[in-house]
């Protein structure tokens, strides 16, 4: 058992639909204050996972436990401590980004005078404060995520789930992003990171997981992980990329398409 | 309560409030109109036939005590009982309308599964969730019925106080508000597979038709020879006449006992017979199915979002491709486009739903005996099976963009010709209709008349007409109220009511005007024949002169198409 607390441990949490077993025995544990990333290949039940961890899908079997609470005996007092950043974002996109934060903050049971000065702040911050007046369905896709990012600080969370919160981001945007996680991580709050963008993942996460067909094939500390895979590669180097294709056992596809030769 | 769920409750109906004022002020002009005359014309119906219905209430009286001119009890107890099937059918209908209505237009509704990664309790999620469904549009075509029929009551019949009367009548409007969110949440949540949930909602559906046609049933199988010479046949002859009423006796004194529309009824009763402990009895018995509805749905929601049946629909041999890949003899972009559209509603539960919804139908009228009356003629018989046509698919003709959703990108990426773009719209819902056609048919010969020359040339002069009429106006509506829809699925959509009830009442008028030629034919004693194939004639025609109109509107409407077919929220 660590003695680091945990803002998330899993203990044997399973998943099926049907005969097919999304999740199987998973047991991890998010040290408090890490940037944990949580890597896998396309239908490996990383996005499963996410949804039983936020208390948005039951597990078949197993615990869940965020910042100490089992969640599907607390929910509500559980979701009051986390935010998140679902993979489809889910706005009202015919509100505009104030009132869609002024809904959030009243759902999280904000009181009128801290919903407006914190959504001030989070528009200014993201730089949506110019198009305050425009509904989000106007909004480009790297505006709707950091609006949606800015819908999960609003209550001010101790702990956040972000299910591929840089896709479809350009750089000006994903560098705002990247510097507002550092600086939560800075203040000890917990973050939960899903993206295929593996470079992105080995600048900012401190713990990762890999996740394959359903299983938990790997866990602890980034670097940990790559200096054991470094000793194991020939050329004595390894990146996150590299690791994470050795892991999931990837190959290369050389086939070319017989009219683009 | 406390404060935060005030809190959220006050913030989830701003947020409804706001949605919708803003799909109002998003809209032009014309559509606002629309809109307005559409839901104007429907509500009007629907309080007239309310009026109607409230004074036959109050003219026939559902109490031995005010009833001294009805000679015994048994006529009486007949009289609940057709008023208790009444009730049953307008409730059932009511209970599974938001099942039918399936074009996704979610700016008027609000998708709750969204709201769950907030904390708010499942219990306050379904107070809303049942609360939004007050104000849906499917609902809000019985508000009106309800207030015509308490009208109509209290009208007719001054023994009826109006207060316990809006109490009695909120309550089955509550109840029935409760249940359809229940009905609709098991369905889903019942069904993990769309086939076998479509298939329920398709049984429902024809369940509830066969409830509302037992009074015809009824008239049409009484002997009515044996009620020659009399100047109408009384409720008592009709009972000897019937003896099946008999045999039904208990099942319908059962609906009376136990059943809501059999307690609204009994409260109604009360409320003629100025019987307080009747009238409460009724009143309770509505609010306990009311409450229970309510903590059955809470736990019901809370399973339905947390342990979603599996979206794995096994993948099915298609049998209809072997139908769509006949090579139809047109140029490659046209054969292209109409072969691609008949896959989307054979391979759909809404298109193969509503291609085999008339036939069915009209198997399952000639099973209860309707239109087997020699009253009405072979003309009209068939002319009424091919509106049915129109009318279980009229979906279709009048979104015909919907379904394309983000593949109507790749008609503007290609540069497709508008008039080939409408020409293929148009002859794929031709075949799709023809086939329908062809089946009824069939079955016209199968199960009521031999088809003699001049009806089958009535007959398809009648289709045709129909269906130019149709595409016409499914033209004009498609390209000025596009919206998304999705053809496998019917749950959590919101019904965009203005072009479906603009498309009920045109189809209302296209159908007179295709009987025209019948009773021109009978007072002008012209052909008919060349009565209706002139109007054909004129129907083409007619369509023929709105197509380059229609081209032009989809070239200057094609970024509004593509914006509302694609939407996602």
């Amino acid at each position: 058992m660590s003695a680091i607390p945990l803002s998330i441990e899993t203990r044997q949490l399973c998943r099926r639909f049907g005969d097919f077993e999304a999740v199987r025995g998973l047991n991890l544990q998010v040290p408090q204050g890490s940037f944990f990333g949580f890597l896998g290949p396309n239908g490996a039940g990383k996005s499963t996972t996410i949804k039983m961890l936020t208390g948005l899908l039951q597990p078949s079997s197993g615990e869940v436990y965020l910042l100490g609470h089992n969640i599907w005996q607390a929910p509500i007092e559980v979701k009051r401590q986390i935010g998140v950043v679902p993979e489809k974002l889910h706005l009202f996109e015919r509100l505009t980004g104030g009132e869609y934060l002024e809904f959030v903050g009243a759902m999280y049971g904000l009181s009128e005078d801290l919903i407006q000065a914190r959504s001030e702040e989070l528009l200014e911050l993201m730089e949506l404060s110019q198009r305050n007046d425009r509904l989000i369905a106007d909004y480009s896709h790297g505006m709707r995520k950091k609006l949606a990012l800015a819908a999960a600080l609003i209550h001010n969370p101790r702990l956040l789930f972000l299910d591929e919160p840089f896709e479809g981001v350009d750089a000006v945007s994903g560098r705002i992003l990247r510097e507002l996680l550092q600086d939560l991580i800075a203040r000890q709050v917990t973050i939960f990171l899903t993206s295929h963008i593996l470079d992105i993942v080995e600048k900012l996460c401190d713990h990762l997981a890999i996740i394959h067909q359903g299983q938990l094939i790997t866990a602890g500390p980034l670097q940990e992980m790559l200096d054991r895979l470094t000793g194991e590669t020939p050329a004595g180097t390894a990146s996150l990329e590299e690791a994470f294709i050795q892991i999931v056992g990837g190959q290369k596809n050389t086939r070319q398409l017989s009219w683009m030769q | 309560m406390d404060a935060i769920k005030r809190q959220q409750f006050r913030a989830l109906f701003q947020l409804k409030w706001r949605l919708l004022m803003r799909f109002w002020s998003q809209r032009d002009e014309l559509y606002r109109w629309s809109m307005l005359i559409s839901v104007g014309f429907s509500a009007l119906l629907a309080i007239a036939l309310g009026v109607m219905g409230g004074m036959l209430l109050a003219t026939l009286p559902l109490s031995p005590a005010l009833s001294p001119g009805l000679g015994n009890s048994m006529e009486l107890e007949l009289l609940q009982y057709l008023w208790t099937v009444l009730f049953l059918g307008l409730g059932s209908i009511w209970m599974i309308s938001p099942l039918l209505f399936i074009i996704k237009n979610e700016n008027l509704s609000l998708d709750i599964s969204r709201l769950t990664c907030y904390p708010i309790a499942y219990s306050t999620l379904h107070a809303f969730h049942t609360l939004l469904a007050v104000f849906e549009p499917w609902s809000l075509f019985f508000y009106p019925l309800m207030i015509g029929l308490t009208v109509g009551t209290v009208w007719s019949s001054g023994l009826i106080a109006l207060g316990p009367t809006l109490i009695l009548l909120g309550l089955w409007i509550a109840l029935h508000i409760a249940w359809s969110r229940l009905l609709q949440d098991l369905v889903t949540l019942l069904f993990s597979s769309r086939y076998l949930r479509e298939g329920l909602t398709l049984a429902v559906i024809l369940g509830v038709i066969l409830l509302t046609f037992i009074p015809a049933l009824i008239s049409e199988r009484g002997n009515f020879e044996s009620l020659q010479g009399l100047k109408a046949p009384t409720l008592e002859l009709l009972l000897y006449q019937w003896p099946v009423w008999l045999k039904l006796q208990p099942i319908l004194s059962a609906l009376v006992h136990g059943s809501p529309a059999g307690w609204f009824v009994q409260g109604l009763s009360g409320l003629q017979q100025q019987d307080l402990r009747l009238w409460l009895t009724g009143c309770l018995q509505l609010l306990l199915w009311t409450v229970l509805a309510q903590l059955i749905g809470v736990a019901l929601l809370r399973r339905l979002f947390l342990e979603p049946p599996a979206a794995v629909n096994l993948p099915r041999r298609q049998h209809t491709a072997r139908l769509t890949r006949y090579r139809l003899q047109w140029p490659h972009l046209l054969r292209t486009l109409v072969l691609k559209e008949l896959r989307t509603f054979f391979r759909s539960i809404l298109g193969k739903l509503s291609f085999f919804l008339t036939p069915l139908l009209i198997m399952i009228l000639r099973l209860v005996g309707l239109g087997s009356s020699p009253i009405a003629t072979s003309h009209s018989l068939l002319l009424g099976m091919t509106v049915y046509i129109f009318m279980t698919s009229l979906f279709l003709y009048i979104n015909f963009f919907g379904p394309d959703q983000d593949g109507f990108k790749l008609y503007l990426l290609a540069g497709l010709p508008e008039r080939s773009l409408l020409l293929a719209k148009n002859l794929a819902l031709t075949l799709f209709a023809s086939g329908q056609f062809a089946i009824v048919l069939v079955l016209y010969v199968l199960l009521y008349r031999t088809l003699d020359l001049a009806t089958l040339w009535f007959g398809i002069c009648s289709f045709l007409s129909l269906l130019l009429g149709v595409l016409s106006m499914g033209n004009l509506l498609s390209l000025r109220f596009p919206a998304g829809m999705d053809l496998n699925q019917t749950q959590y959509r919101q019904s965009n009511g203005t072009p479906i009830l603009l498309g009920l009442q045109v189809m209302t008028l296209l159908a007179l005007l295709t009987s025209s030629p019948l009773w021109l034919a009978r007072w002008h004693q012209e052909p008919l024949w060349l009565l209706s194939a002139g109007l054909t004639g004129l129907m083409a025609l007619a369509w023929w002169l709105l197509l380059p109109f229609c081209e032009q509107l989809l070239r200057s409407q094609r970024w509004a198409i593509l914006d509302a077919v694609s939407r996602k929220d």
